[in-house]
C-alpha cells in the first residue's frame, strides 16, 4: 500500500473509545444473549405472545418504582420506602455499568490514556458516551416498561402518572452520574495506589520456600495476580451458595423452591467462574504447561476443582441441613441423590471448555437446569 | 517556526511504588539531541519516562521542558502533555484501531503531529500491508513499529521510547537506528531512549549523550 497522508483522519477520544465499547458489548450480548433471553422468557411466561412477554417482563423492571412513588405520602417511613427504591433501581444500572466496566475503560488503557494529552473536558466526555451506550439497551427496556405500565393505566397509578416517569429519568440519570464517577475513581484508585509512603526497610535475603505447582499457579493469581477478579467472584459465589442450606434449616418447607434458586445460582456462577478462568488462568495455564514440567491434564482438572469448589460446598451444606435438620424425614431420599449426581455433572460440564457451537453450550445448560428444577420441585415427599 | 534549543530539566524527584522506593529527590538536565538512559533492571528507567509522560504522579519535586516555551506538568498538564510523546514497552492499547486511524487519532491530540512523516515513516518500517489491518490483529513486532511510526512524526518536543529496540526485526532495526542518528542531530527535539542495547549505531553513538541511573 503506497504512503498516502490522505489516510490519516483524526478521531476523537470519545469516538475512539465509543468504537471500542460498542464492539465490546456487541461480543458480550452474543455471548450472554441466550441466557439472557431465556430469562426474560421465564419471567414473561404468562403472556399471551412474544411481544406481550416482552413487554411484560420490561414492565417488571419498573413496577415497584411505579407502585412506590403512586403510594408515597409525607410519611417519615413512606418516604424512607422511596428513597430505597430510588436508591435500588438506580444501583441497579450503577452495578450494570459495574460489571461491564472492562469494555467501557480497560484497565490497559491507563499508562496510555493517562500520557495522552487529553483535557478533563474530553474524558469526562468520553466516560459519558461509554456510560451511555452501556446503558442504553437498559434504558430502553425500562422506558418500554414504563409505557406499557403507563397504557395500562392501572387506579392506583393515577396519582403518579407524572411523577413514575419522572422518577424512573431521575434514578437512570444519577445511575449515569455514578456510572462516571465511578470510571473516575478507577483511574484515581489505579494512581492512588502508587502514592503511598516509601518502604521503610530494605528487605534482606530470605530462603526461598517450598510451594506446590497448585498454589503457585491457581491460588497465588486469584489472590494477588492475573485473577483477582476471578477471585472476588469466587469468594461472592462461595457466599451466596452457602446462604439457602441456612434459609433451608429454619424453612423446610420452601425446600423446592430453595433446590430451584440454588441450581439456578449454581449454574449461573460456576458457569461465569468458568469464563472467568478461562480468560485469565488459562492463559498461564498454557504458558506453564509449555514450559514447566507439568502434566497440563492436571493441571486442568486442577482448574475445574477450583472452579467447582464454592458450588460443591454449597451442596454439601444443603445435603447435610437436610439430613441434620428438624425435617429429615419429610425429604425423599432417592430424589436428592439423583439430583445431587444431575447437579454434580452439569457443574463439572459448565466448568470445562465450551464447545465450538455456542448454541450445544446453551442447549446443554438449559437441558441440565430444566432437569435439575424438576427434580427440586418432588425432593419433598 | 524557528527551533530553539530544547532542555529538559528535573529537580528533587521523588517517586515511590507501594513496595519499593525508586526516586530520593532525583535531579538530572537533559540536552536537545538523543538521550540513552541506561540502568540494570529496576533501576527505575520505566518509572522514570512514566512519570516524565504524565502517567504517574511523582512524590516531589519538578519537571520543566525549556525552549520557546516553558513548561512544567504541575501547573499545566495537558500543555505538558501536547509536547511530551510517550511509547511504551509493550504492545498498543487501543488496539481495536487500525493503524491509520490510530495515527488520525493522534494527529487530533497532538498539535504537529506530521501525517505524511507518519506515512513515510510507515512505509520504511514496512507496515504498507498491514495498515487497513486492526492492531489486535498484529504481531507484537508490528504493533511496535505502528508506535514507533508515530513516535517518530509526533511533533512533540520530548519523545520518550521505552526498550523501542524490542521485537524489531532486523530491517526495522535498522530503520530506527538510522532515524534515531538522525534525531541525534536535532537542536529543538529532546529524545530520551530506555534501552539495554545502544539505541544507535557504533559510529553515530558518539553523538548521543547518556544519562545512567543507579539502582535505588
Amino acid at each position: 500500500m503506497p504512503a498516502d497522508s490522505s489516510v490519516v483522519l483524526p478521531l476523537n477520544y470519545a469516538t475512539m473509545r465509543s468504537r471500542w465499547c460498542l464492539a465490546s458489548l456487541q461480543a458480550f450480548l452474543k455471548r450472554w444473549g441466550v441466557y439472557l433471553g431465556m430469562a426474560g422468557l421465564a419471567f414473561g411466561a404468562g403472556a399471551t405472545g412474544g411481544l406481550a412477554a416482552v413487554a411484560a417482563v420490561a414492565a417488571w423492571t419498573v413496577l415497584p418504582l411505579g407502585w412506590v412513588v403512586a403510594h408515597a405520602q409525607w410519611t417519615l417511613t413512606s418516604l424512607a420506602k422511596l428513597a430505597l427504591v430510588l436508591a435500588l433501581q438506580s444501583a441497579a444500572s450503577v452495578a450494570l455499568l459495574r460489571a461491564v466496566r472492562p469494555m467501557l475503560w480497560p484497565a490497559a488503557w491507563r499508562d496510555s490514556e493517562a500520557t495522552l494529552p487529553l483535557s478533563k473536558r474530553d474524558v469526562r466526555r468520553s466516560d459519558a458516551v461509554v456510560c451511555a451506550l452501556a446503558l442504553l439497551l437498559w434504558w430502553a427496556v425500562q422506558g418500554l416498561g414504563m409505557a406499557n405500565v403507563l397504557m395500562q393505566n392501572p387506579p392506583w397509578l393515577q396519582p403518579a402518572r407524572w411523577a413514575a416517569p419522572s422518577a424512573l429519568v431521575l434514578t437512570q440519570g444519577l445511575a449515569w452520574a455514578l456510572g462516571m464517577r465511578g470510571l473516575q475513581a478507577a483511574r484515581g484508585a489505579a494512581v492512588g495506589r502508587y502514592r503511598r509512603s516509601p518502604a521503610s526497610a530494605a528487605v534482606g535475603a530470605i530462603a526461598p520456600k517450598a510451594m506446590r505447582w497448585w498454589w503457585a499457579l491457581l491460588m497465588v493469581p486469584v489472590w494477588r495476580g492475573v485473577a483477582r477478579s476471578l477471585g472476588h467472584w469466587w469468594l461472592a459465589s462461595l457466599l451466596l451458595l452457602s446462604v439457602p442450606p441456612l434459609v433451608l434449616w429454619w424453612q423446610p418447607a420452601w425446600a423446592s423452591a430453595i433446590f430451584a434458586g440454588w441450581s439456578l445460582a449454581a449454574l449461573s456462577l460456576t458457569s461465569r467462574l468458568g469464563h472467568l478462568s478461562r480468560l485469565s488462568l488459562m492463559p498461564l495455564l498454557q504458558s506453564a504447561a509449555s514450559s514447566l514440567p507439568l502434566s497440563p491434564a492436571a493441571m486442568e482438572r486442577a482448574r475445574r476443582w477450583q472452579l467447582l469448589l464454592p458450588a460443591l460446598v454449597g451442596a454439601a451444606l444443603l445435603l447435610a441441613s437436610v439430613w441434620l435438620g428438624p425435617a429429615a424425614a419429610l425429604f425423599r431420599p432417592f430424589v436428592l441423590a439423583t439430583w445431587a449426581l444431575v447437579a454434580t455433572f452439569s457443574l463439572w460440564w459448565s466448568s470445562g471448555p465450551p464447545p465450538r457451537q455456542a448454541d450445544e453450550a446453551a442447549l446443554r445448560w438449559l437441558l441440565s437446569l430444566v432437569i435439575q428444577l424438576a427434580l427440586s420441585t418432588e425432593v419433598l415427599s | 517556526m524557528t527551533a530553539t534549543a530544547a532542555r529538559l530539566v528535573v529537580r528533587d524527584l521523588s517517586f515511590s511504588w507501594p513496595r519499593r522506593h525508586v526516586f530520593t529527590a532525583w535531579s538530572a538536565e537533559v540536552v536537545a539531541g538523543l538521550t540513552w538512559l541506561r540502568g540494570a533492571n529496576g533501576s527505575g528507567k520505566s518509572t522514570l519516562l512514566k512519570l516524565l509522560a504524565g502517567a504517574l504522579p511523582p512524590l516531589a519535586g519538578e519537571m520543566q521542558l525549556s525552549g520557546e516555551l516553558a513548561l512544567n506538568p504541575a501547573t499545566d498538564a495537558l500543555a505538558w502533555k501536547r509536547e511530551v510523546f510517550w511509547c511504551g514497552p509493550g504492545p498498543i492499547a487501543f488496539d481495536h484501531l487500525r493503524p491509520q486511524e490510530y495515527f488520525g487519532f493522534l494527529k487530533g491530540l497532538y498539535p504537529r503531529f506530521d501525517a505524511p512523516a507518519v506515512m513515510a515513516h510507515a512505509a520504511g518500517f514496512g507496515l504498507g500491508p498491514h495498515l487497513a489491518t486492526p492492531l489486535a490483529a498484529l504481531s507484537t513486532g508490528t504493533q511496535r513499529k505502528v508506535w514507533l511510526a508515530a513516535a517518530l512524526a509526533a511533533g512533540t518536543r520530548l519523545r520518550l521510547l521505552d526498550e523501542p529496540l524490542n521485537a524489531l526485526d532486523a530491517a526495522s532495526l535498522a530503520y530506527l537506528h538510522a532515524e534515531l542518528a538522525r534525531a541525534a542531530r536535532q537542536s529543538h527535539t529532546l529524545w530520551l531512549v530506555a534501552s539495554h542495547d545502544a539505541p544507535v549505531d557504533a559510529v553515530t553513538r558518539e553523538t548521543c549523550h547518556l544519562l545512567d541511573l543507579p539502582l535505588p
